[in-house]
């Protein structure tokens, strides 16, 4: 199954969001963490989620992922409903707080299962491209294990890279990243959306998004407050 | 905020009730009216408690496993809470069964326990009510517990007739089956209808137990919750 | 895709376990120290030792697999990987197959260096059909790594794992225990009735455990 394919979309769906949220309402024993929240993304966007700790962030990323359902609301992407699991997942990618990654697997036995999951397979060449783009190709034949905590974020972000999912959640990309690593991750953010695919991210510093064409919105009481410093990129334009 | 499910419910008070009623009459009847076991004696009426508490124990199983189903289907937690209502009062028949069997063999064949079919079968089924609680008791994440406490109740449902078999031709393929009868095969109509009677007492009695268990957690839940809004102040 | 997935897990599994040698090593060296402390304890001489030692083997096998199973799903938490695995497009019980193969494969190379051992350690007659030993192991292998997935699948997330997995697994593999104990009894007694009773059991444990794994599998790893 080629999951890129569906990035081209055609002039009439433009007018549809992407992604589409509404009404969701997640309890962790009986308190509501989200509240009937919505949240819609278009083609080409990047959304970042603010909002301070235990304000519902990962939980939302999770229900987005179709990891967890939620009690109330419904989802859709690609105008499909989220119980459409296989054509859901088959569309998204998430990278939560934990890297993903096999500590007993080389960085290209990762990727190559990884792959594996989503019926796809990579040319040596191709992994070669996006492990010299992380930085871990000089590592290729180390067990993960011995790799720092920012190095393991670089391999699952070549997951992504490999994969380029329509849908990409990511819970807090820059954990551990240094200086290169953030460049390399919003390099990569800021291609990814101009090729029409969505993002939607949680942080919780403006600083490092700074440089990235996104619309920010926030977390509080479990809705999302009015969207705040929009930098919205003309996504529908940048469709390939 | 919904009240506090702190009185009981018209149904509960009435099973309750009922089941009080119930037990009395056929305790008296079993004990006092019914004729004794002609081998046995009067110990055989031992049986009014224990047959009727076997009865509840796979009565209880059928429950969980019915609760667990839907829960799963619809999410809805209240599935969940007649499940671990079941188990909780499934259990305590289950232990009534144990030691009434092992009193009756301590009096029939002179000894505590009997590596009996049905006596093994309950005392198996014993295990799985109690790692269901343990489970249960280990999750804190309410959807969570309820959905892998709904997958060991279904699995350990199915488990039943595997263990019911096993058992018995574990007991059956190298002994003669004349051991394993503690009740004479054909009963007479003057013990089965008491024992039918208290058959019938016991289910009301658990009916009103699961109802009142709900109650229970129902309430444990409310307050829970209403102290964490306190702490979160919204 | 249903096969594709679950052959990536296996493959993924086996090349770990290749790697750390970790669950092997372990399993073997606890299995026949068992085998050895089975004969300083109880008195295996002559008739004994032929009464028991169906018993033993599986009382050996079911703890020295419990000991792997109860860890088939560490691999996943660590780093989060399952969730990775269930927001794929891999269907769930493909992936639950994978990590049942995974364990059936490990399982298995554990009982192929066990029996010979074995019969080393506890003469018996070995009159009896090779072939017949094979199902009776596989049936009874195949019900307790079957049980044994699901329930590792469900005790990782937990607090206490370690206590709680033989616990939940070892009650509701009773009837297992049972029939394969007793189907390697009568195997040795060359009662091909008797056998063939038992293996039916098995046989028919193993389909409702299965079919039921499959399908329940998803709400342990989905929320």
């Amino acid at each position: 199954m080629d999951v890129s394919s569906s990035t081209s979309a055609s002039p009439g769906e433009a007018s549809r969001p992407f992604l589409r949220a509404h009404g969701i309402v997640r309890r962790y024993n009986g308190v509501p963490v989200l509240r009937g929240l919505d949240l819609t993304a278009d083609r080409g966007e990047i959304v970042v989620v603010y909002g301070p700790n235990g304000a519902g962030k990962t939980t939302l990323l999770r229900i987005l992922a179709s990891l967890i359902q939620p009690h109330e609301g419904t989802l859709a992407l690609d105008g499909e409903d989220y119980e459409e699991r296989a054509y859901i997942r088959a569309r998204l990618m998430y990278c939560g707080h934990g890297t993903q990654i096999y500590e007993d697997l080389e960085p290209e036995e990762n990727l190559r299962f990884f792959l594996a999951l989503y019926g796809r397979a990579a040319t040596d060449a191709e992994l070669k491209d996006v492990l010299e783009r992380v930085g871990l190709w000089r590592v290729r034949h180390l067990r993960a294990a011995g790799f720092s905590a920012g190095m393991k974020r670089r391999l699952s972000f070549a997951r992504a890279m490999l994969l380029r999912p329509p849908l990409l959640l990511l819970d807090e990309p820059y954990t551990s990243l240094d200086a290169a690593g953030i460049e390399m991750v919003n390099d990569f953010l800021r291609d990814h959306a101009a090729a029409g695919n969505t993002v939607v991210m949680s942080s919780h510093s403006p600083e490092l998004v700074r440089t990235l064409p996104h619309r920010a919105v926030r977390i509080r009481a479990g809705v999302l407050a009015a969207d705040s410093d929009s930098a919205r990129i003309d996504g529908a334009d940048h469709v390939a | 905020m919904s009240a506090l499910p702190l009185r009981a419910g018209p149904w509960e008070k009435g099973m309750g009730i009922l089941a009080l009623v119930m037990l009395a009459a056929g305790s008296f009847w079993g004990l006092a009216l019914a004729p004794h076991d002609a081998y046995q004696g009067s110990v055989s009426r031992i049986l009014y408690v224990h047959v009727p508490s076997a009865w509840i124990t796979f009565l209880a199983f059928f429950v969980i496993f019915v609760a667990s189903i839907q829960f799963l289907r619809t999410r809805n937690l209240k599935y969940d809470t007649v499940a671990h209502a079941a188990a909780l009062s499934g259990i305590v028949f289950n232990g009534l069964c144990l030691a009434t069997g092992s009193i009756w063999g301590k009096f029939a064949w002179g000894t505590w326990w009997t590596w009996d079919a049905r006596l093994t079968t309950v005392a198996v089924l014993f295990l799985i009510y109690a790692v269901y609680l343990i489970l249960r008791s280990l999750i804190d994440d309410e959807t969570r517990r309820a959905r892998f406490a709904a997958v060991l109740g279904i699995i350990g449902f199915l488990d039943v007739p595997i263990i019911h078999f096993s058992v018995y031709w574990w007991r059956t393929l190298h002994q003669p089956a004349s051991l394993l009868r503690p009740d004479s095969p054909r009963m007479a109509p003057e013990i089965m209808y008491p024992l039918l009677f208290m058959t019938v007492a016991f289910i009301v009695l658990f009916v009103h137990l699961v109802i009142a268990g709900r109650r229970m957690y129902e309430a444990e839940r409310s307050l829970e919750i209403r102290r964490q809004e306190q702490v979160y102040e919204v | 895709m249903w096969l594709k997935a679950a052959w990536a897990l296996l493959r993924k599994d086996a090349l770990i376990e290749l790697r750390r040698r970790e669950s092997l090593f372990s399993m073997a060296a606890f299995g026949v120290l068992s085998l050895l402390i089975y004969n300083f304890a109880l008195p295996l001489d002559g008739d004994s030792a032929k009464e028991m030692a169906p018993g033993l083997l599986w009382v050996t096998v079911t703890f020295t697999a419990v000991l792997s199973l109860g860890k088939a799903f560490a691999g996943e938490k660590q780093n989060d990987a399952v969730d990775a695995l269930v927001a794929s497009p891999a269907p769930l019980p493909a992936i639950f197959l994978g990590k049942l193969a995974a364990n059936l494969l490990f399982i298995g190379i554990i009982e192929i260096l066990l029996i010979p051992l074995f019969l080393a350690f506890f003469p018996v007659a070995t009159g009896f059909s090779w072939g017949w030993l094979a199902l009776t192991l596989g049936l009874g292998t195949f019900g307790m790594a079957t049980l044994g997935t699901l329930f590792s699948a469900m005790t990782v997330t937990l607090r206490s794992r370690e206590l709680i997995f033989p616990l939940l697994l070892l009650p509701l593999m009773v009837p297992i225990i049972i029939a394969a104990s007793h189907a390697l009894s009568a195997l040795i007694e060359q009662d091909m009735g008797a056998v063939s009773t038992w293996v039916q059991l098995l046989g028919i444990a193993d389909t409702i455990f299965f079919v039921a794994s499959l399908w329940v599998f998803e709400f342990l790893v989905e929320d």
